[in-house]
């Protein structure tokens, strides 16, 4: 008893601990947890804080970066009571944030400009960053109020207001404070480049700039001959005027009487005209006397040859799979050879070089996933040509394959089986595609013929299945991309004869040890007992007497001795042998009204039990033990009550 | 009946319910692909994917294209690190998921730069409810991405060491490594963004890095962009995609289940049925054998 408590003490401790020295091998933090039993907690300190942070880049004149902090906000999870205030007061950041860089910008712009004379330019500029900064004060006031709105919300969601939420309001107050220093900063310097404007207006000379171009149209790559003259006070000789042709600069010097010429490539823009200007830029001791001059602008007219491509391509195609199309690529010129690029999805596809009409083949990239794809058609510009291009929607699908498959109707386990089948595309036999067939534990691999047919056998090892169907998976995979792998089940009947047998011999082995069991016991009481004798009918108010028996044999003779001791011990005590009892139960109710005789029907009782219920046979001393048993009791029974 | 024959019956009864619950009843570890509860992958990776028992089983063509997902939560034996890089650099992909686990062994085997940080990646603002669960909106345009517009992850980690060009997918610039998890930003503490996919190359295969696991898992599914991720590692493979289970923690239960699936395998193979039946036979016939002696 003393071990077994200890050993399930010990069995009771590792029990306990195992637990343990698992958590012990997990990782240090927590995977993850059950998003359904997450509880929504935004942080609204960290929210306030990101603002304060915008404004505070802002002031540092990094715009661009605080509208990107601006922009994310956008995806933050906010408490949909705070949503709508949120959403506004980044609207206001992003605006006053955009007015700001405008200003800054067009400050900047101004402040170089004046440096070179270029007054009008530089006053246009001035008054862009006086709106500009006009409408940021406006802006910043609305924040501020937003601001305050936003620290109410928040009290309301956080009631009492908690101490990190107070210190992070702080902080956004101190940044818009630096944001209100950068715009008067601003608005000073606006102010101060006006002036400068006002002074150099009243104190330098005009300039003035003339300009004619000829021919006033030509073809894309034909040269044009530009003439001007560069007027001060007077002529203004030996000054560099630079000559923009949209935008793009040739300088040319003027002549001592202040003329200029220059020969100007009109460029390969395929548009309809593009614009020449001049442009005088002070410079060296020009700089305290002339103003900057500019002619006005003159508009030349540019011929090319228009293109036009036409591409006629199936709607759908499929990955790998050549796919015919064709097409026109057509100018009002001559037809000339061209160069095609062909895109898929913007990546280049193929080159081609065509002339009027083509048609060739264009095949989608073997990975290209089922859906909708864009094929481009690019036609380059080519000298006077101007270039050409298509959009095409192609929608990618893949080929489905059919699948005739031979499976024998019965396997017998273990053993093998033969597989056949052919994989075919309507009729297009489907050839080198990977078969492979999963049969319970094990995996087959096959490879389709010229004739897309396969024949393999698949290996069924033995195991504790007896007889059934049982399913087979077969996945074939061609080597083409445009076919969809196909997978399909079939079922199988299988028998396994070995555990069939073994299974059928331990009922048989189970049968031939129960059966003979089962008919003794049956043949006992028949051999015994051979019928009960008819009974007197019973009375109403006494109990029924016992059923009269003819015993014969060894047990009958033991069963009888008990049954005629019975009625006298019955008698003796004034208890009835119920239905119900056992021998014992009777024995143990009549045990103390029998002082005497108590031994030997103990000892009878015992051996009409054995009579009944035990396996074993009985000898005929045993009977004859009982009969005297009998006896005795009723020797004592009678002494007693006489 | 004397209280021994009591308590042998008892006995073989309980361990019969028992051993009944235990094969029937499904697991609930981390990450496995036969648990159907939230924490479980078996909604998650379905057809094709399949389990991978041992690296040990792993395809070694030359060129074989297979996909990996590897959550590796148990440490590996130099055996298994073999197994991974030579399935890699014949032309496998590995799909190494990742956050507090052993996914740096992996990488410093394989010699690659980049890292996981393995400590929390937390966002206090672009989330789905709370910081330990930050949505990531940052995607570069890959096969991988294709058609997400955004991610869930949950109790992430981060990745370091990761060339911008090599970089997939990014948290926001709100986002924070919590070094010492007092899921507060301290002053040392980084800011993000910070790569959270990120995909390379290792001579003919690849291998992607995610800096969390749990998208996997059967209640994370549901987050927009999650399943098309799924889908899209599905699409890196036309031929087999194998998840492996040989190096997630494992629960009582679970190893409970992998000894009476061991003792399964075993009778069924010729050997063990014979076994069995010949045990069965000599139990039935015990009582007969002993009646005749």
């Amino acid at each position: 008893m003393k071990r077994v408590a200890i050993v399930l003490a010990i069995v009771s401790m590792l029990t306990i601990l195992a637990p343990a020295l698992l958590t012990l091998a997990q990782p240090a933090y927590t995977p993850h947890e059950n998003p359904a039993a997450i509880k929504s907690s935004p942080d609204l300190v960290a929210l306030l804080s990101v603002y304060s942070d915008s404004f505070s880049l802002a002031a540092l004149g990094k715009y661009s970066n605080a509208q990107s902090v601006i922009k994310e906000l956008t995806r933050a999870n906010i408490p949909d009571q705070l949503k709508g205030l949120a959403n506004r007061f980044n609207s206001l950041a992003q605006e006053i944030f955009i007015r700001l860089n405008n200003a800054d910008t067009a400050l900047d712009s101004a402040s170089a400009l004046l440096a070179i004379n270029q007054l009008e330019s530089v006053k246009t500029k001035l008054d862009s960053a006086e709106i500009n900064i006009r409408e940021a004060e406006s802006l910043l006031k609305d924040i501020g109020a937003a601001a305050k709105s936003l620290k109410s919300a928040l009290g309301v969601l956080a009631v009492p207001i908690s101490q990190p939420i107070e210190s992070a309001y702080v902080r956004l107050e101190r940044s818009l404070l630096r944001l209100q220093e950068l715009i008067a900063e601003l608005a000073r310097l606006q102010q101060s480049l006006t002036e400068r404007q006002k002074v150099k207006a009243s104190r330098l000379v005009p300039t003035e700039l003339t300009l004619s171009v000829s021919p006033i149209s030509a073809f894309v790559g034909e040269s044009v001959t530009a003439t001007g003259a560069l007027f001060g006070s007077v002529p203004l000789p030996g000054r560099k005027v630079t000559l923009l042709l949209d935008n793009e600069p040739v300088s040319v010097t003027t002549q001592p009487d202040g003329a200029f010429s220059a020969q100007i490539t009109v460029p390969y823009k395929y548009t309809s005209q593009v614009t020449l200007r001049a442009v005088y830029l002070p410079s060296g001791d020009d700089t305290a006397t002339y103003l900057a001059g500019e002619s006005q602008p003159l508009k030349i007219t540019t011929k090319f040859y228009l293109s036009q491509l036409d591409v006629v391509a199936p709607k759908k195609a499929h990955p790998g799979f050549p796919t015919a199309i064709g097409g026109e690529l057509s100018s009002t010129g001559e037809e000339v050879e061209r160069h095609i690029k062909i895109l898929w999805d913007n990546s280049l596809l193929t080159e081609k070089r065509v002339k009027g009409k083509f048609s060739f083949e264009v095949t989608a990239p073997p990975d290209t996933q089922p859906g909708k794809h864009t094929l481009t058609l690019l036609a380059l510009p080519q000298q006077r040509y101007s270039g050409a291009t298509e959009d095409l929607t192609v929608e990618v699908t893949t080929l489905p394959i059919q699948a005739d498959i031979q499976t024998p109707s019965l396997i017998v386990l273990p053993g093998k089986a033969q597989v056949k089948g052919k994989a075919s595309w309507g009729t297009v036999p489907i050839n080198d595609a990977e078969v492979r067939l999963s049969f319970r534990q094990s995996l087959t691999q096959a490879t389709t013929t010229a004739d897309g047919s396969f024949a393999t056998f698949i290996d069924s090892t033995l195991d504790l299945s007896l007889i059934g169907p049982q399913e087979i998976t077969i996945s074939i995979t061609p080597t083409e991309p445009w076919y969809e792998p196909l997978t399909t089940k079939k079922e199988l009947f299988t028998i396994n004869p070995l555990n069939l047998a073994l299974t059928l011999f331990a009922f048989v082995s189970l049968g031939l040890m129960v059966y003979p069991k089962v008919r003794a016991g049956a043949r006992i009481p028949r051999e015994e007992v051979i019928s009960p004798l008819p009974s007197p009918e019973p009375s109403l108010v006494s109990p029924p007497p016992h059923p009269r028996y003819e015993f014969v044999g060894i047990k009958g003779r033991i069963l009888a001795a008990y049954l005629g001791t019975l009625e006298i011990v019955e008698k003796v005590c004034q208890a009835r042998l119920q239905p119900h009892f056992t021998l014992r139960e009777f024995l143990k109710a009549t045990a103390s009204k029998l002082p005497a005789a108590l031994p030997p029907f103990t000892e009878l009782t015992a051996l009409t039990e054995l009579a009944l219920y035990a396996i074993r046979h009985l000898d005929e001393e045993t009977a004859h033990r009982a009969e005297k048993l009998a006896d005795t009791i009723k020797e004592e029974l009678h002494r007693e009550h006489t | 009946m004397s209280i021994h024959k009591f308590l042998a019956i008892i006995t073989a009864v309980v361990l019969l319910i028992l051993a009944g619950v235990v094969w029937f009843f499904p697991p609930n570890d981390d990450f496995r692909m036969e648990n159907p509860f939230w924490n479980g992958t078996r909604e998650t990776f379905t057809y094709p994917f399949s389990p991978l028992k041992s690296l040990a089983d792993l395809p070694q063509g030359q060129g074989q294209g297979a996909v990996l997902v590897l959550i590796p939560y148990v440490d590996f034996t130099a055996g298994d690190l073999e197994a991974i890089k030579s399935f890699v650099t014949r032309g496998g992909t590995l799909v190494l998921a990742d956050d507090y686990g052993y996914g740096n062994q992996v990488l410093g085997y394989l010699g690659l730069n980049a890292r996981f940080f393995a400590t929390p990646l937390l966002d206090p603002l672009i989330n789905y409810k709370n910081q330990w669960v930050p949505s990531i909106f940052h995607l570069e345009s890959s096969p991988l991405t294709n058609g997400i517009e955004s991610l869930v992850f949950n109790h992430p980690t981060a990745l370091m060491n990761v060339e911008p060009a090599a970089t997939l997918a990014r948290s926001s610039a709100f986002s924070f490594i919590d070094l010492n998890n007092d899921e507060l930003k301290e002053d040392n503490e980084p800011f993000g963004p910070f790569p959270v996919i990120s995909q390379h190359n290792l001579e003919l295969g690849q291998i992607i890095l995610i800096a969390d696991p749990s998208l996997f898992i059967n209640s994370m599914e549901e987050m927009p962009g999650n399943n098309n991720l799924v889908r899209n590692i599905a699409t890196l493979s036309a031929t087999q995609l194998f998840v492996d289970q040989s190096h997630l923690p494992q629960s009582s239960l679970q190893q409970t289940k992998n000894l009476m699936a061991n003792v399964r395998g075993y009778l069924t193979t010729p050997l063990g049925t014979l076994g069995l039946t010949a045990l069965a036979l000599s139990l039935t016939l015990m009582p007969f054998w002993r009646e005749r002696r």
